[in-house]
């Protein structure tokens, strides 16, 4: 079958429709998410690293250099097993910081804007010839497959297509934080079909050449050389060197770094690929011997990179050379697109936005959006460049292995990013600049030189035979070492700023250093206000609105530890739009910190509670035990049954329990963080009042909520301590912790209490009540029979007078009860009132009863004597007195009431002439359902009550008694109300 | 059913597994599968005896 150039740059140009096709159903929700999560599908992702390199130059590599070739997917293997410390660390930062580049990652942890824009220089010169390679790579299968010389236009026909898909797929979206289903789902198909090729090619070359696996060992023993060819490369050649400078690339190659950290879906997918994309690279690579020994066995006229061509023409079917040049058209334009993809948002957020940010008129997303594009289709025309402009002296491996070279310098900077904290820019700049230094010296320029472009003095050949090292152990040698000793001397003798630390902090290790200083910013309006200066009016808004959604707070939030996390999230957020660095500046330029305000312990304490929660790997040992320890102590300050509240030197909320949730209505995580004084009412000024108080308790406090009244006990201490290590020691002394005991129910329980002994009281009284009202009705109604008879005027106005009088008596014997029985809590009707007729008022009360009927009352208050205070309280009060001085009195006893003042106190006395209290019972009278009489007769709370009324009143009562002469009850209450000893609070 | 190893385990069988990857591949015992008579494909089961052993590492690390 003739395999035409038009045929074939056909099939390749609906191969990349094809490609289209599967990226734009998987971006538009087309294909099922699990199965664009699904790890097989990142794993093959990964499989952009095998490019043309692999496909085709593997086996000419096998040829010259044997089972070396082995070096560039084994080093891969030994990075991936090393995943939770390699790999993972990374992933977690680059998600954590939404940092999507190497240089991203260098320029966030060194904090310089000089080592983004190394890196990407660096990385733009390392990979242009790699991009050349894959376009050589095109062009010449199509070369070798229609056996007839491509025309130049194919190879930029090529890269135009790869830059629309690029920028369809992989720069939908203005921001690279943003993932691309599509172009992941795309890049998995690649691989597959890649892996498909070539082991199609493969099991051709073991049946079609070689008649399977017999006539394989047969063609083996008769060409012993073979297999001796292979080894022996290993044995003599840069087995190490090539290990190392793959185990490198595995990770920072700039396509690898994007499909393994930034277009990562799936975080738990990672374990997956330590073993699975190994086993995948194996695969690839398991027919690259079979193929190189079909070529030799068929003597292709060929260069054995091309030999997966050649042979799939010379002995398979007429469709495998289509497969194999879909294979192949596959692994280039995978890498193409996502190295072009990683470039680009590298080059767009370390020099393009640096040197040229767009003014606040213009639309930032679309300018950056136009930024990406444009580099794009530059880097891709670039490498389009390099491949006209190289000539074609150097083969697949050599350009590829020139990139691994220049990616390897990265290893001394990412090291001591994950692992060493004293690593900083000085250290970086200097390593890097002496790696690209030597790199250039003996790798990039011998390349140019050897394509004719530049002529140089530099013997470089030379130096390496005297050092006795291959060109790729020359250059990995004196490169890395130059800089590694840089990196650590820059390190050791520079200094690192505040910046830096931070980030040394957070790539390093789980650092429980909480986020210093207050945002001067009080709002998140202003906070769009002062960004909009520099990200223009609606960048600002879109992406204060997206800050506030990811940490689901409300664009009302004025909390200042809120803020301050607010902020955090922005640059972070702006990190992945604008670039660690530039997010940095804008941050700190428009958000500017009060660095001299202290932390809030609040905020200390939730930081470091949210590192422990979400720890990197979990706490061990000691440090478990006392987790466990901080948890229990935490719980059971928050299950108490009593309100606890701690604030902290700036008067902040760090702890709010369930019981002050359930108290006050008030939500933990809306009142945690906020200083006292800014709850809402009445709790914010209620308990900002008490924290500044003097005194140390309040009792009974009464506040008014809701329309409803509740009554507390608030008591407060303050706390020396925990402190945490970067905390002023005077701000933890400062700190208080105030307890609130709701009094409520005991009160209402009080006030029933209180009723039912009044109805009790009451019910005693009701044959006394039915005398006193059945005599003057008795007499009303003899009164009215006679008047039926009366005609004398005078008599008639006389009955009259009578009745009226008698009515009158039984009004106040119904007033009198009504009063006693009304109902409600004691101190609610605060007024003044003349002690004897409350006196008065009692004692015709106590007469209602039997005993109180054979008694003689005494009243000797003066009429001048008054008091402010509960009258009905007092009036339950001096009837529970009068009524147990009856109980204790004989018939015809005597019980006298007299009243004096003493400066600010009225002092009340109760004496009856009864038989005493036995002195076995005066300690518990007081007490509530204590009774000496019989069962009925007493509910045991007429003197608790009395001693309750009197306390509320801030009074005191004494009981003098003597057995068989009689008690004297004194009561001693302030002049002017003191129901309570605070104003009661209502809202 | 098995509970999750504590992280310095974890990390420990990591480091286990790269210094036996990395002994697989070092001169020693090169010597021996780089050896005349060793079959072809020698390379490629130990290349998947150490992804194995990866996999099995990886699955007692992460899998409860």
């Amino acid at each position: 079958m003739n395999h035409s150039i038009g045929l074939l740059f056909g099939i390749g140009f609906l191969y990349l429709v094809l490609l289209f096709l599967i990226a734009f159903i998987a971006d538009t929700g087309r294909l099922p998410e699990k199965l664009i999560r699904h790890p097989m599908v990142y794993v093959f992702s990964l499989g952009v690293y095998a490019t043309s390199w692999t496909y085709y130059g593997s086996v000419g590599f096998a040829q010259t250099q044997g089972y070396l070739f082995l070096t560039i997917y084994l080093g891969v293997t030994l990075a991936f097993a090393l995943s939770p410390l390699l790999l993972q660390p990374i992933l977690r930062l680059t998600q954590e910081y939404q940092l999507t580049s190497l240089a991203d990652l260098f320029a966030f942890r060194y904090r310089s804007q000089l080592a983004g824009i190394l890196v990407t220089l660096f990385m733009l010169l390392g990979t242009l010839p790699y991009i050349a390679l894959q376009i050589r790579a095109v062009t010449d299968s199509m070369q070798v497959v229609s056996q007839s010389e491509a025309p130049r236009g194919l190879a930029l026909i090529f890269c135009v297509t790869l830059i629309l898909f690029a920028i369809l797929f992989g720069a939908r979206h203005s921001t690279s934080r943003e993932k691309h289903r599509g172009l992941v789902a795309a890049i998995a198909f690649e691989s597959a079909v890649k892996l498909l090729a070539l082991l199609t090619i493969g099991v051709t070359a073991l049946i079609g050449v070689f008649g399977g696996l017999d006539g394989l060992d047969q063609w083996l023993q008769q060409h012993p050389e073979a297999i001796e060819k292979l080894y022996q490369p290993v044995r003599e050649g840069p087995w190490a060197t090539l290990l190392l400078l793959a185990f490198a690339a595995a990770f920072l190659l700039p396509r690898q770094f994007h499909m393994l950290f930034t277009e990562n879906l799936e975080p738990k997918a990672l374990r997956t690929a330590s073993w699975a994309f190994p086993l995948f690279l194996l695969l690839i690579n398991l027919p690259i011997p079979l193929i190189l020994w079909a070529g030799e066995s068929l003597q292709l006229d060929l260069h054995a990179d091309y030999y997966a061509l050649g042979l799939s023409i010379a002995a398979g079917p007429s469709w495998l050379p289509v497969l194999a040049f879909i294979g192949g058209v596959s692994s280039a334009s995978a890498m193409m697109i996502i190295t072009t993809l990683a470039l680009s948002s590298m080059t767009l957020n370390h020099i393009l936005l640096p040197t040229n940010f767009p003014d606040p008129q213009v639309n930032l997303y679309r300018w950056l959006l136009f930024g990406r594009r444009l580099l794009i289709a530059l880097i891709v025309m670039a490498g389009y460049g390099f491949y006209v402009l190289l000539e074609k002296h150097e083969g697949l491996v050599q350009l590829g292995l020139i990139s691994f070279v220049a990616v390897a310098q990265f290893l001394p900077g990412i090291i001591g990013l994950l692992y060493w904290r004293r690593a900083n820019r000085l250290g970086l700049i200097l390593g890097l600049l002496a790696g690209i230094t030597i790199w250039s010296a003996t790798l990039l320029l011998p390349l140019l030189e050897s394509s004719g472009f530049i002529r140089t003095e530099f013997d470089i050949p030379a130096l390496r035979l005297a050092a006795g090292m291959d060109q790729w152990q020359f250059a990995t040698f004196w490169s890395l070492t130059a800089n590694s000793l840089l990196f650590v001397l820059g390190s050791m003798l520079g200094k690192q700023s505040r910046g830096e630390q931070e980030a040394a902090n957070a790539c390093c290790s789980e650092s429980l250093i909480p986020l210093g200083g207050m945002v001067n910013a009080g709002s998140s309006a202003q906070f769009t206000k002062q960004l909009s200066q520099m990200l223009g009016g609606e960048a600002a808004e879109r992406e204060v609105k997206q800050a506030l959604h990811d940490l689901s707070l409300s664009p009302n939030e004025t909390r200042p530890s809120q803020l301050r996390r607010l902020r955090e999230r922005i640059e972070r957020n702006l990190s992945g739009l604008l670039g660690p660095q530039l997010a940095h500046m804008i941050i700190n330029r428009r958000l500017q910190l009060d660095v001299h305000t202290q932390t809030a312990l609040a905020d200390s304490m939730r930081f470091i509670e949210d590192q422990l929660e979400h720890s990197r790997s979990r706490l061990r040992g000691l440090s478990a035990d006392l987790d466990n320890l901080r948890r229990y102590h935490r719980q059971v300050l928050l299950d108490l049954p009593l309100g606890v509240c701690t604030i902290d030197k700036l008067r902040t909320v760090t702890i709010w329990n369930l019981a002050m949730e359930v108290m006050t209505g008030l939500r933990a995580r809306d009142s945690v963080g906020v200083p006292l004084h800014r709850l809402p009412p009445p709790w914010g000024h209620l308990l900002a009042g008490f924290a500044s108080a003097a005194d140390e308790h309040i009792h009974h406090l009464e506040v008014t909520h809701e329309n409803s009244k509740r009554w507390f006990n608030l008591h407060k201490a303050a706390i020396p301590g925990p402190v945490p290590v970067d905390h002023p020691v005077e701000e933890a002394r400062t700190s208080q912790v105030i307890l609130m005991e709701d009094l409520t129910n005991l009160e209402t329980l009080e006030a029933e209490l209180a009723h039912s002994e009044r109805l009790a009281s009451i019910g005693r009284l009701a044959a006394g009540v039915a005398h006193e009202i059945g005599n003057p009705v008795t007499g009303i109604a003899s009164l009215a029979q006679n008047l039926r008879h009366e005609e004398e005027p005078e008599v008639v106005r006389e009955s009259i007078e009578e009745i009226l009088n008698q009515t009158q008596r039984i009004t106040t014997i119904v007033k009198t009860l009504m009063n006693f029985s009304r109902s409600g809590g004691t101190g609610t009707d605060i007024r003044r009132f003349t002690v004897r007729e409350v006196a008065d008022e009692a004692i015709r009360l106590v007469r209602l009863t039997h005993h109180g009927r054979q008694i003689n009352f005494q009243n000797d208050c003066p009429e001048s004597i008054t008091l402010e205070g509960d009258r009905q309280g007092l009036s339950q009060v001096l009837v529970n007195l009068l009524t147990n001085a009856c109980d204790a009195s004989p018939a015809d006893g005597e019980v006298g009431l007299s009243a004096s003042e003493q400066e600010q106190l009225v002092v009340i006395e109760v004496i009856d002439q009864g038989k005493g209290i036995p002195d076995e019972d005066r300690a518990y009278i007081f007490e509530p359902f204590f009774t000496t009489k019989p069962p009925g007769e007493g509910t045991g709370l007429g003197l608790a009550m009395t001693y309750k009324i009197i306390a509320d009143h801030q009074g005191m009562i004494s009981i003098d008694s003597e057995s068989d002469k009689g008690t004297r009850v004194t009561i001693e209450l302030p002049k002017t109300a003191q129901v309570h000893n605070e104003p009661s609070i209502s809202y | 059913m098995r509970e999750t190893p504590p992280p310095e385990r974890q990390l420990d069988r990591t480091l286990a597994l790269g210094l036996l990857v990395l002994l697989l591949l070092s001169a020693p015992i090169m010597i021996w599968w780089t050896s005349p008579d060793s079959p072809w494909y020698v390379p490629y089961l130990l290349w998947f005896t150490i992804i194995l052993f990866t996999a099995w590492v990886h699955h007692r690390n992460y899998e409860p």
